[in-house]
């Protein structure tokens, strides 16, 4: 569920989400090689974990 | 989920990943002093973020199948490139299975950097295990820096700011698999919790009871197929607290302990400045 969760975020958010909490880089580093601002990449972060959240919490509901 | 403004989600995503700087770990708690919905927010996002760097580990441990291989590759697919077709690896195809696998395909300035090292999966791991030392503050709370971590914690009987104290529950539903323990603060009361066995999906709650029989609320978090970690919050001193407990959502107890008596650090602080004075 986890993986289909990650395919339905945006591209942005996915990128994010997945280099921060699944390959572990720091912000910096995400920042130095995407030449996105730290605090554009936080965003972005936030909202994919939301979305994740989101997806999973209605695709759980939807099999209920 | 409650709304939060563009700083606070920053810095709750900065918290995540234990990469708030001092500063911000001020302006955080200060936020979170103001806005108690933002712990509630870490809470919820606790056993997602436990979920991703487990199915990180499971992925770096293992050589994947083809199969899933060929999943997370597709998944990151179109981050490889602003149109969303694949991007071609800097220096032409690389054949190595090593250096094929997923991270490789996040992003061309990324495979760059993951690039300057000599392994792609020494990179990765060597990330996991800094993530893996760091796993209280990803946990959630937040409360604590990363050198603090990393530093032994102070010793001392239930309610020494800073000694972890373990709690033994005097009931447990049968299936869960459970450690627990208490944190003492300045500020309140830190529950630890590595937790498995709980209905994926379903809601869980964690509750301080004080002696009074006054319940506060230290956070909630989704069951999970992984094994979650989890660090939350009550506001409540630990010389107050007398009992805690997780329940589900229609209410039933999963597990509860009654607690020791706990010191109260400043009122022994006091007595012993009195005692010097004498």
């Amino acid at each position: 569920m986890l993986l289909e969760a990650l395919s339905a975020l945006s591209r942005d958010h996915r990128q994010a989400v997945i280099a921060i909490h699944v390959v572990g880089l720091s912000y910096a580093e995400l920042s130095d090689a995407l030449g996105v601002s730290v605090s554009t990449l936080r965003s972005r972060t936030f909202h994919g974990l939301r979305a994740l959240r989101q997806h999973i919490t209605s695709g759980e509901e939807s099999d209920d | 989920m409650t709304e939060h403004s563009d700083r606070a989600q920053e810095l709750i995503a900065a918290a995540l990943a234990g990469d708030l700087s001092p500063a911000e770990q001020q302006e955080f708690e200060a936020l979170r002093a103001q806005d108690p919905s933002i712990d509630s927010t870490m809470a919820e996002f606790c056993s997602l973020v436990t979920g991703l760097r487990t199915a990180g580990h499971q992925w770096e441990e293992a050589t994947p199948p083809p199969s899933l291989e060929q999943s997370v590759l597709s998944l990151a697919g179109d981050l490889s490139s602003d149109d969303g077709t694949p991007a071609e690896q800097p220096g032409g195809p690389v054949p190595d299975h090593e250096t094929s696998s997923a991270d490789a395909s996040l992003h061309p300035a990324l495979d760059e950097q993951f690039a300057r090292s000599t392994s792609t999966r020494s990179r990765r791991r060597a990330a996991f295990a800094l993530a893996a030392a760091g796993g209280a503050v990803l946990g959630g709370a937040v409360t604590v820096g990363v050198q603090q971590i990393m530093d032994a914690p102070p010793d001392g009987p239930p309610g020494t700011y800073g000694a972890v104290e373990d709690v033994a529950f005097d009931s447990q539903t049968p299936g869960v698999d459970l450690d627990a323990s208490l944190i003492a603060h300045t500020w309140g009361t830190e529950t630890v919790l590595e937790i498995d066995g709980l209905e994926p999906g379903e809601s869980f709650t964690v509750v301080l009871i004080s002696e009074e029989g006054d319940e506060y609320a230290s956070g909630t978090f989704f069951g999970s197929e992984v094994l979650i970690e989890c660090r939350m919050n009550a506001a409540i001193m630990r010389d107050e607290v007398a009992r805690v407990e997780i329940t589900a959502a229609d209410g039933d107890l999963i597990a509860g302990a009654d607690l020791p008596d706990a010191i109260d650090p400043e009122a022994e602080e006091t007595e012993t400045e009195a005692a010097e004075s004498d």
